[in-house]
């Protein structure tokens, strides 16, 4: 069978120095937000080879020309899985056993209201309308980003209604009927976060963060603060975690060159951290009272033992012939979360990995 | 002037992929007809005499070969043997293989390729080679010749008659070197038997034999390895096919070497690669090189920069 003929290459773009501009700087933003497309591209790809179903994240995606749509390699494909299969399994621990003493530990998705849920630096992510589908939105979805952000995806959903539903908007800050809110934030200013969860966060609710390649982006100080502002955001209850996947690993001959590589796009990983280890010592420094963290080969492993079925699924899909450098690439990615319980959120932890 | 297909008309083609552009689409038909009737004549086990240097996966990484031709010296004047994935993964396999085709035939004694797993239909549609040709040319002729070369690269190499060069590795219904020769390789790579197993096994630190990650070929140890080697009285297999970030690797008590031929393979793993040289008493010495400097590539297109997870 031929595969459909690939998309003409683009022009090259202007040569733009590895480092241009200061964080803060309009290319660098707007470089940053551009990983945002690429990781909603590569989410579509991932679902169009049938490794996850995502019927909306096409929704996201510029087509090329004559419709076509970017066809990325199996082992970003295979990677692309691993995150949000990962990362669904967190979710949907939470809202089943993040629960408050005296909430009903009924465990079924659609009776859950008590939760939020809030993604940071969420793009064009498509979790909530994947959630809402199956009736098991939580009482609030917030999701954070740069306003040029929000406002494109909330033009988006207000232009397709098998999205959320019509968004309203006072500016930068949209609702849907439901718990949904797209609110425009800066992470590099902690004052913004603070607005946005006094106006739209019970801080008595059980609240799950997540947080996917974004940390990575910002100064190692801007980071901290971010973390920080996590772990008491959540400390009021301790059914409540932050979880984030992110690059690490920048010192070894791949990691080197994979700094390199994401610079000369113009997004720089500034503050990328160097290990598992100083990931799990960021969360504890910033006050979650248990943290901990496992590269992405580590979180492969468990999925092939936790949702073995599903593995074995993907792996049939396409030949797979980056063995190497799937050990290598999966090294350099991790998931790291952060709990107040300090016995806490052990189904959680279970659905990361660990125990 | 030469007939069409002459000796001038192939030095003219050299000198256009040595400054990596492509040929005409009738300009590799020509070159593929006339590659295919000296591959036809090739055995399975193609015998080399040494001094030979022996060449890893180049994977279209057009720039970082001229590299290896710098370090390792310019075809005629070092006979090469190539160990096959000339396509895929990199900007280049159309001007890649091309090259290595155009040197075959202009110079058929002094380089030999043999064939990767990647010299495939299946696998080229997965991993670049198809989509590079149909972008460059505009349609698929131009991969069709290709791999229909493809289908007559030899198998494997035997060098002064002690060094058995494959791509990937051994097969569990291969005991002696001459059952290779008896295998009717002009085809597709099939999904398993003994010429899959050449293409795709790798070896591993097991006991006899075991299920390979890859879907395709087989795990061997080093006691599989010896019991060969002993049997078929060679000293040493070597193999490519698994990226080694130091660029080469001994295995098996110095039975087995691993070399690895593509720099900062796919432009992302930031390993060196290397060459094995070997002299006329088959000594070995091995050339490790990095990739070409940017300079030498052009400009990065941000379209084309290798891909993360972002």
């Amino acid at each position: 069978m031929m595969p459909p003929p690939p998309d003409p290459p683009d022009p090259p773009p202007p040569l733009r120095a590895a480092h241009a501009g200061a964080f803060g700087d309009r290319a660098g933003d707007v470089a940053v937000q551009d990983t945002n497309d690429e990781a909603c591209a590569s989410k579509l790809s991932c679902a169009n080879a049938g490794y996850i179903v995502d019927e909306w994240a096409r929704h996201f995606v510029k087509p090329g020309p004559m419709g076509r749509v970017k066809k990325y390699p199996p082992i970003i494909n295979r990677g692309y899985y691993t995150r949000v299969a990962t990362m669904r399994n967190v979710i949907e621990c939470f809202l089943r056993e993040c629960v408050l003493p005296g909430d009903a530990r009924d465990g079924v998705l659609s009776r859950i209201t008590r939760r939020q849920i809030v993604q940071i630096g969420a793009g064009f992510d498509t979790i909530y309308f994947r959630l809402r589908q199956k009736a098991a939105a939580p009482l609030t979805y917030l999701e954070l980003d740069y306003a040029e952000v929000v406002d494109k995806k909330a033009r988006v959903i207000n232009a397709k209604p098998e999205l959320a539903g019509q968004m309203m908007s006072p500016s930068h800050s949209y609702r849907d009927d439901g718990g949904y809110r797209l609110v425009a934030a800066d992470l590099r200013d902690v004052n913004s976060l603070n607005d946005a969860a006094a106006k739209h966060l019970d801080p008595e609710v059980p609240t799950l963060i997540i947080s996917e390649c974004c940390l990575a982006y910002l100064e190692r100080h801007e980071a901290e603060a971010v973390v920080r502002w996590c772990a008491e955001v959540t400390s009021a209850c301790e059914a409540s975690a932050f979880v984030l996947y992110d690059p690490i690993n920048p010192s070894d001959a791949f990691g080197r060159q994979m700094v390199m590589n994401v610079a000369a796009r113009g997004s720089p990983l500034r503050g990328i951290l160097g290990s598992v280890g100083e990931q799990t010592d960021r969360m504890s420094r910033c006050g979650f009272r248990s943290a901990g963290c496992v590269d992405m080969n580590e979180t492969w492993d468990y999925l092939t033992r936790r949702n073995s079925a599903d593995v074995a699924r993907v792996v049939r899909l396409e030949m797979f012939d980056e063995i190497e450098e799937w050990r290598l690439i999966q090294a350099h990615y991790c998931v790291a979360w952060g709990v107040n319980q300090l016995d806490g959120g052990d189904a959680l932890l279970d659905a990361i990995k660990l125990k | 002037m030469a007939a069409a297909g002459g000796t001038s008309d192939l030095d003219r083609m050299i000198e256009t992929l040595r400054r990596c552009e492509v040929l005409k689409e009738s300009e590799v038909k020509l070159l593929c007809s006339k590659a295919m009737e000296i591959l036809v004549e090739e055995s399975n086990v193609q015998r080399i005499d040494s001094p030979v240097t022996i060449c890893g996966d180049i994977h279209g990484q057009f720039y970082d070969l001229m590299e290896l031709f710098k370090v390792g010296g310019d075809c005629p004047q070092t006979n090469y043997l190539f160990m096959g994935d000339f396509v895929d993964r990199g900007f280049y396999s159309v001007e890649t293989f091309l090259l290595l085709l155009a040197l075959k035939v202009r110079y058929p004694d002094r380089i030999f390729l043999i064939r990767g797993n990647h010299e495939s239909r299946q696998i080229t549609q997965v991993y670049g080679f198809y989509d590079e040709c149909l972008r460059k040319y505009g349609s698929v002729n131009v991969w069709r010749y290709c791999t229909d070369i493809f289908d007559y690269l030899s198998l494997s190499a035997l060098i002064d008659n002690r060094i058995l060069c494959v791509h990937g590795g051994l097969s569990p219904t291969i005991t002696t070197v001459d059952q290779i020769r008896t295998i009717d390789r002009k085809q597709e790579v099939p999904h398993d038997g003994a010429m899959c197993d050449l293409l795709w096994s790798d070896p591993e630190d097991v006991t006899g034999w075991g299920l390979s990650p890859r879907g395709a070929g087989y795990l061997f140890g080093g006691d599989v390895c010896q019991q060969f080697n002993a049997a078929n009285n060679i000293d040493l297999i070597a193999r490519a096919h698994q990226l080694v970030m130091e660029g080469y690797k001994w295995m098996f008590d110095e039975q087995l070497v691993t070399v690895w031929s593509a720099p900062n393979y796919c432009y992302r793993c930031g390993n060196v690669a290397a060459i094995m040289e070997l002299d006329e008493n088959l000594g070995k010495s091995f050339k490790v090189f990095e990739a070409a400097p940017q300079e030498a590539r052009g400009v990065p297109a941000k379209k084309a920069a290798p891909d993360y997870f972002l």
